[in-house]
């Protein structure tokens, strides 16, 4: 009750100005739709957060080291099972050598199983080559992750000898490193920076598509299904106060929707972070970014989340029912991920060459901040172009709703 | 504002508030109006008769400019139907066929929209929002949200919405269809305020009672074409039958019943 008298007095408010009370009824009418500020909001960024984590969590070797078994028939071969066992990222269990070791890691007993073969600190010690046979399930996320650290300490341990072998025949080691790589990147960029210049443009991209996707569907082919744009059309409104009125309405939704759910990703991400570097074995990095790269950012998903809510209403407005228009902005969401996953892969060069495309140039500008890549002419070309597509996603809404056919089902 | 004044032959000069000439609608393949012509006297309630599918509704969404006319035109309190189509709008309240009332919206919200949008004040708002709500028994319903309203609850709500704003003309399509006794008596009592006070009713139904204790004037529509129009005595002279059901059924079927 208290509610409805605030939104009341809002609404009392407020000037006279048709727009004004276009936009403030649709806010109204979105706030009481319980389901689809769930489904828009809270679900998201509740979600987003989890699935961004959850892999990671179950691969993360400290929460669930690889499970290894070891027959260890060189009872000579201490050193290297040493090794093996010093690491925390897998647990190490003996067993005999009669096991099956194929039927061991087909029903997961253990995910890996290592064998230690009864010559192998002799034919190592007299300079020939040993074999450290390894039974593994390329299916079982942990048990690949467990070979590439069983990988690791045999590489490390072969090396320690190597250069043993070649100290007591007294050749110099680099005798065996002919070449080597000396690289230089022409941009500085922690882990940290790299990751979220692969995740967050595409995250905050679809999220800022998506998020008015609902609000727009409802607003215009709703109300055409529940028989309530009939009333509107006989006010004293013109009809491109009512698109506009609706247009900025949904677009704060939106901002309201983006807003709450980049917290969720950027909360998720910081988690995300922490457990990449902890998988690949580095300390965690946290992003840190200046506050213009934030500022363009923003302003980035602000004009993307603009030009994507326009054409959201363009193709609901078309709709002649809330299924049909929920069917197109559903295909027009996936169509627009392509684009947001082919800036992930692209070299900036390439994609300045592209800053005009509509969703690509925002997108590009967010990764461009992310990577402190500074371009002034890109920056107004990305932005200008999208507000350009705006006014024409616009125009074309308000052409479809100017007939008489789009409104009712002739 | 603008009467049109016109002199229909052998008859003296009126001042109308509607006058309709030769409008004809298709609506897909469907002729559903067919170069309807009728003129309505200012502050009367007038009548538009017709059976089901007879092209009532579609008459009244060009008249409120919600369907623009394929052939004909309309001139409401002197302004053209499609040239000054804001303007018409301004004259106007309309009650349609489905009543198109928000459901997530309190009536009190609704009334604060339409208020708005029509440029009345805060004031006037809250006042009339009292008046109409107590009028009509839905003063204990005022922040209940629409959607959870019986039928005759958002009939009543949709007259309100049609009426707030004091316009010159209201268009009100079957209002008072599928509703008890008692809450069509409200509405019936309604409109003949409204009308008292000077306001010009535009009414569809096929109710021949209500048209009876309500209307000065009715045209018969049927298959889209204007069958007959005047007073219901006139009309009963006319078909010579007592009363108006039968002169219903005579004008639509073209034949006397016993
Ligand atoms: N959207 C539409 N598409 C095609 N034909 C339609 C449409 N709406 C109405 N019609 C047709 O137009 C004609 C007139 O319909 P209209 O709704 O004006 O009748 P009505 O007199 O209001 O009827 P009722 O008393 O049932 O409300 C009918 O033949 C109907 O089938
Ligand atoms: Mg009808």
């Amino acid at each position: 009750m208290k509610r409805t008298r605030l939104l009341e007095r809002i609404g009392l408010a407020l000037p006279k100005s048709p727009l004004g009370v276009i936009i403030w009824r649709e806010l109204v009418d979105a706030l009481r739709d319980r389901r689809t500020i769930f489904a828009a909001i809270v679900i998201p960024m509740i979600l987003i957060p989890i699935t961004l984590n959850m892999p990671l969590f179950f691969m993360s070797p400290k929460q669930n080291p690889p499970n290894v078994a070891l027959v260890q028939l060189d009872p000579n071969a201490g050193t290297f099972v040493n090794l093996l066992n010093s690491t925390e990222d897998m647990t190490i269990h003996w067993i005999p050598a009669s096991a099956n070791t194929t039927d061991l890691v087909l029903k997961n007993t253990y995910d890996i199983v290592v064998l230690i073969p009864e010559n192998f600190t002799s034919l190592v010690i007299s300079n020939k080559t040993a074999i450290l046979a390894i039974t593994f399930d390329s299916t079982n996320q942990r048990s690949t992750i467990g070979l590439s650290i069983i990988q690791a300490i045999q590489t490390q341990y072969s090396n320690f000898i190597v250069l043993n072998r070649l100290s007591t025949l007294h050749v110099d080691p680099n005798l065996l490193t002919p070449i080597q790589i000396k690289s230089t990147s022409v941009r500085a960029i922690t882990s940290a920076q790299a990751i979220a210049g692969l995740l967050i443009p595409y995250f905050i991209g679809i999220l800022s598509i998506s998020a008015g996707a609902s609000f727009a569907t409802d607003t215009t082919a709703g109300e055409k299904e529940r028989r309530t744009l009939e009333v509107y059309l006989t006010m004293p409104v013109s009809r491109i106060k009512i698109i506009l009125g609706k247009y900025l309405g949904v677009s704060a939704l939106s901002l309201i929707g983006v807003t709450c759910q980049i917290i969720g990703v950027l909360l998720g991400f910081s988690v995300y972070t922490s457990l990449y570097a902890e998988l690949v074995g580095q300390t965690s990095q946290s992003l840190t970014l200046g506050a213009l790269n934030i500022l363009t950012i923003a302003v980035s998903a602000l004009i993307l989340s603009m030009t994507g809510n326009a054409l959201l209403m363009m193709v609901s407005i078309f709709a002649k029912s809330f299924k049909e228009a929920q069917q197109y902005s559903s295909v027009l969401t996936v169509g627009l991920v392509v684009p947001l996953i082919v800036v992930m892969y692209l070299p900036p060069a390439t994609l300045s060459n592209l800053i005009f495309l509509p969703f690509l140039g925002p997108v590009t500008l967010i990764r461009n901040a992310i990577f402190n890549i500074w371009m002034l002419d890109q920056l107004i070309i990305g932005l200008a172009s999208s507000v350009v597509y705006l006014v024409i996603f616009i125009y074309t809404a308000l052409r479809i709703f100017s007939q008489e056919k789009a409104i009712f089902r002739v | 504002m603008f009467p049109v004044y016109s002199i229909p032959e052998g008859k003296e000069a009126m001042v109308y508030s509607i006058s309709v000439e030769s409008i004809t609608k298709y609506l897909g393949k469907t002729l559903a109006v067919d170069h309807a012509s009728f003129n309505v006297q200012e502050g009367i309630v007038f009548g538009l008769l017709g059976p089901n599918g007879a092209g009532k509704t579609t008459t009244i969404r060009m008249l409120t400019t919600v369907l623009k006319p394929d052939e004909g035109t309309a001139k409401i309190r002197g302004y053209d139907l499609v040239k000054d189509a804001v303007k018409v709008r301004e004259v106007i309240g309309v009650l349609p066929e489905d009543t198109g009332l928000y459901d997530r919206l309190t009536p009190a919200e609704m009334l604060i929209f339409h208020g708005k949008i029509r440029g009345m004040d805060k004031k006037e708002i809250l006042e009339k929002t009292e008046k109409y709500l107590s009028m009509l028994d839905l003063q204990a319903n005022r922040d209940q949200k629409v959607g959870t309203f019986s039928k005759g609850m958002k009939q009543k709500l949709a007259l309100i919405r049609a009426v707030f704003h004091e316009p010159e003309i209201i268009f009100l399509d079957e209002p008072t269809v599928g509703l008890d006794v008692m809450s069509a008596r409200q509405i019936r009592k309604l409109i003949s305020e409204e009308s008292g006070h000077g306001t010009t009713v535009v009414l569809s139904t096929h109710n021949m009672w209500e048209a009876q204790q309500l209307c000065r004037e009715v045209a018969v529509i049927n298959k889209g074409k204007i069958v007959s129009q005047g007073t219901i005595e006139a009309l009963e002279q006319l078909t010579h039958e007592k009363d108006l059901e039968d002169v219903f059924v005579h004008l639509v079927r073209g034949e006397v019943t016993e």
